[in-house]
C-alpha cells in the first residue's frame, strides 16, 4: 500500500473513466477525450507546470491502462489509436511495468551532497573516513568528487553537524535488485535482466510514474463479448480490500460480468498439505530447512539473484497454480482472471497457460465504480466449498508458515522464521542462509516480499491495518482445515 | 450546544476513491471531541451519481464535503465544534 494518495486518485479517476468509455458506444474516441475532460480549457492546474503537462501525464497513464508501455510511445499516436489498438491484441505484454516519462524527471540523480551546514571544521572527519579520497575540502567547506565518490554513506554518518545528505531517487532506493536506474537524461528505466517485479518502485515513487501495464480492456473485451466463459480468481488478500462481507464482494464480482468467481484460499489449502508434507519429509531426510514459495516476488528473486537458495525452496506449487488447476476442470475452455495487489503474479501468470489476465484491486474497483455495482447494497452469494482459515490467511505476513505449523505433526521441530518484506539487508540475510546451509533458531522460511504480507501490496485499496482488520472478522468465521 | 453529525460515504466509488483512509480518523474524533460529535460510516450518500472523481464525499450535518482527505475532515470538524462554543 502507497501513501501516496493523491496520484493514486488520479490513476484510479483515469481507469473508471476508461471503463465507462468502453461500455459506452463510442469507445475510442470517448478514451481520447479523457486528458481534456480531466483538465478542460481553464481550469486549476493542481499539481504540475501547466494544463498541458497534466494532460500530457493523464495520457501516459491512459495509456499505460490500455496496456501498453510508454517506452514505446512515438508521441505521434493518439489515444484514440492506442484505444483501438487494445481492442485487437491478443495477449499481454511480459513486462508488467512502464515508466511514464513525463512524470518522471523530478527526481536530480543520487549522489551524496555537502549542505550549507558544513562549517569546514578543522577535525575533517568525512575527509578522513572516505576511503576512496572522494572528499576535499575547499574554501571552508567540504566537496564531494562524484567520479570517486562510491556512494557508501560513510561521510554522513562521520559528520557531527550532520551536513551531509544522501540526495534520494525514491524507485532506486526502493528497489531491492538495484534494477531500476535514471539513465542520462534523468529518467528511471528498468531492467528487466535484473528485476523481480515487485512493485517497490510503484509504491515509492511521490510521482507515481512506474505503472503496471493493465489487463482491463483485455477482460473487459471478453466480459463484453461473451465469446467465452470469464472466470476471477481472488487473492487472499482482496478479500480485506472491499465494503461489505466477502459473500456480497462475490455477488458484486458476478455483477461486474464474471460467469463465476473462486477464492485462491481454496488453492491456499492445497498448498499447505503439499508443503507440510513436503517439508516433514525434508526434516526426515537432515536439510537444514526449507523456504515457502508462494510469493510471486521471492520465486522471481531467487530465479535471478539467489540460484544457490534454490535447493532450500519449497517446490510446491502457489495457491493460484492449484486454483486455476481446480477452476479449469470444471471451466475448460475459459478465461482464468487473477485479482491480487501484486505486480509480480502478473509474471507468473505470464508463465502460467492455465491463467489468462490479472486485474489489480485498484482496477477491479474502477469496473466496480464504472459500471455502478454498489457492493453494500449485494446479496450474499453462497458458497459450497469455503477455504480454511488457514487459506483464508495467507495474505497475512506469518499466514503462510502459520498454515503449515498447523498442518505438521511434529510441532516441536517445526520453527517457522517470517522474512517480512524484502529489502537489500534480507536478501543478504537469505544469501548468507544458503552459503551455510543453516538459518539460525529456524527450520520453516517464510519469506513475503511486501510488508505485512500481500496486504501490503502496492495496488491495494485499502491500508495494510484496516484491510488486517477485515481478513481476521472472516477467519472468525472460518473453519481450521483438517489435519488428517 | 447541538452536536455535529459526520456521515462517512462508505459506498463503493467513496470507498475505493478513498474514503477507506479516513477510518483512523474515527478513531481520533471519537477521542477528542467525545459526545460533541456523532461520527460514523453510512451506506451510499448518492453523490457519487454526478462525478466520481470528487469522491470521497463526507456529509456534516446538512453540507457535503468532496474529495475528503484525513486533513480536510478534521480542519473542518474542528471548524464546526468550534463555531458552535
Amino acid at each position: 500500500m502507497t501513501n501516496n494518495a493523491q496520484s493514486i486518485h488520479i490513476k484510479k479517476d483515469i481507469l473508471v473513466r476508461i471503463v465507462r468509455s468502453f461500455f459506452s458506444d463510442d469507445f475510442e474516441n470517448k478514451v481520447n477525450a479523457i486528458p481534456v475532460e480531466m483538465r478542460p480549457k481553464n481550469c486549476e492546474v493542481p499539481y504540475r507546470c501547466c494544463i498541458h503537462k497534466e494532460r500530457a501525464i493523464i495520457r501516459d497513464r491512459a495509456i499505460a491502462d490500455l496496456g501498453f508501455a510508454m517506452e514505446d510511445d512515438d508521441e505521434i499516436k493518439s489515444l484514440k489509436d492506442y484505444a483501438h489498438d487494445a481492442l485487437k491484441r491478443e495477449q499481454p505484454d511480459e513486462k508488467p511495468l512502464t515508466v511514464l516519462e513525463d512524470a518522471c524527471k523530478g527526481c536530480v540523480p543520487s549522489k551524496i551532497y555537502v549542505t550549507d551546514l558544513c562549517k569546514g571544521c578543522v577535525a575533517r572527519p568525512c575527509e578522513k573516513t572516505c576511503r576512496f579520497g572522494a572528499i576535499t575540502v575547499k574554501d571552508g567547506k567540504s566537496h564531494v568528487d562524484g567520479s570517486k565518490c562510491k556512494g557508501c554513506k560513510m561521510c554522513i554518518s562521520a559528520c557531527p553537524y550532520n551536513a551531509i545528505v544522501k540526495l534520494a531517487v525514491p524507485c532506486e532506493d526502493a528497489c531491492p535488485v538495484s534494477a531500476i536506474a535514471k539513465n542520462e537524461a534523468g529518467l528511471a528505466v528498468i531492467n528487466y535482466d535484473e528485476c523481480i517485479s515487485c512493485g517497490k518502485c510503484v509504491a515509492n515513487c511521490p510521482f507515481g510514474a512506474i505503472h503496471e501495464k493493465s489487463h482491463i480492456i483485455d477482460v473487459l473485451k471478453h466480459i463484453k463479448s461473451k465469446d467465452t466463459k470469464v472466470v476471477a480468481m481472488f487473492a487472499p488478500a482482496i478479500a480485506g480490500q472491499f465494503p461489505g462481507t466477502i459473500g456480497q464482494f462475490k455477488t458484486a464480482i458476478l455483477k461486474a460480468g464474471f460467469d463465476d468467481v473462486y477464492e485462491v484460499a481454496l488453492g491456499a489449502d492445497v498448498t499447505t498439505k503439499t508443503e507440510a508434507k513436503e517439508f516433514e519429509e525434508r526434516m526426515n531426510n537432515n536439510e537444514p530447512f526449507m523456504t515457502t514459495s508462494c510469493c510471486a516476488g521471492y520465486n522471481e528473486l531467487v530465479k535471478k539473484h539467489l540460484n544457490e537458495l534454490k535447493p532450500y525452496v519449497s517446490t510446491t506449487k502457489t495457491p493460484l497454480f492449484y486454483t486455476a488447476e481446480i477452476v479449469k476442470e470444471k471451466y475448460k475452455d475459459s478465461k482464468l482472471v487473477f485479482i491480487s495487489p501484486c505486480v509480480a503474479k502478473r509474471k507468473e501468470v505470464y508463465d502460467n497457460p492455465n491463467i489468462d489476465y490479472v486485474l489489480n484491486s485498484e482496477e477491479l474497483g474502477a469496473i466496480f465504480i464504472g459500471r455502478k455495482i454498489e457492493i453494500l447494497d449485494c446479496e450474499e452469494k453462497e458458497t459450497e466449498k469455503q477455504p480454511s482459515r488457514q487459506g483464508r490467511n495467507y495474505g497475512i505476513s506469518g499466514g503462510v508458515a502459520g498454515a503449515v505449523y498447523h498442518m505438521v505433526k511434529n510441532k516441536e521441530n517445526t520453527k517457522p522464521y517470517i522474512i517480512n518484506g524484502l529489502n537489500k539487508e534480507e536478501i543478504r540475510n537469505l544469501k548468507k542462509f544458503a552459503k551455510t546451509g543453516s538459518c539460525p533458531d529456524c527450520n520453516l522460511i517464510e519469506v513475503m516480499c511486501c510488508e505485512g504480507g500481500c496486504i501490503g501490496g502496492n495496488s491495494n485499496i485499502n491500508t495494510e491495518r484496516n484491510a488486517k482488520k477485515k481478513i481476521d472478522e472472516l477467519l472468525n468465521k472460518s473453519e481450521d482445515q483438517k489435519t488428517e | 450546544m447541538s452536536k455535529v453529525t459526520v456521515k462517512i460515504c462508505s459506498g463503493t466509488t467513496c470507498f475505493i476513491m478513498g474514503s477507506n483512509q479516513l477510518s483512523d480518523v474515527i478513531d481520533t474524533i471519537k477521542k477528542t471531541y467525545k459526545d460533541d460529535v456523532d461520527i460514523s460510516w453510512s451506506n451510499c450518500l448518492n453523490q457519487c451519481s454526478t462525478s466520481h472523481s470528487k469522491a470521497p464525499f463526507v456529509k456534516i450535518n446538512d453540507d457535503f464535503l468532496s474529495e475528503v482527505t484525513p486533513e480536510k475532515l478534521i480542519s473542518e470538524i474542528k471548524k464546526r465544534v468550534e463555531n458552535d462554543k
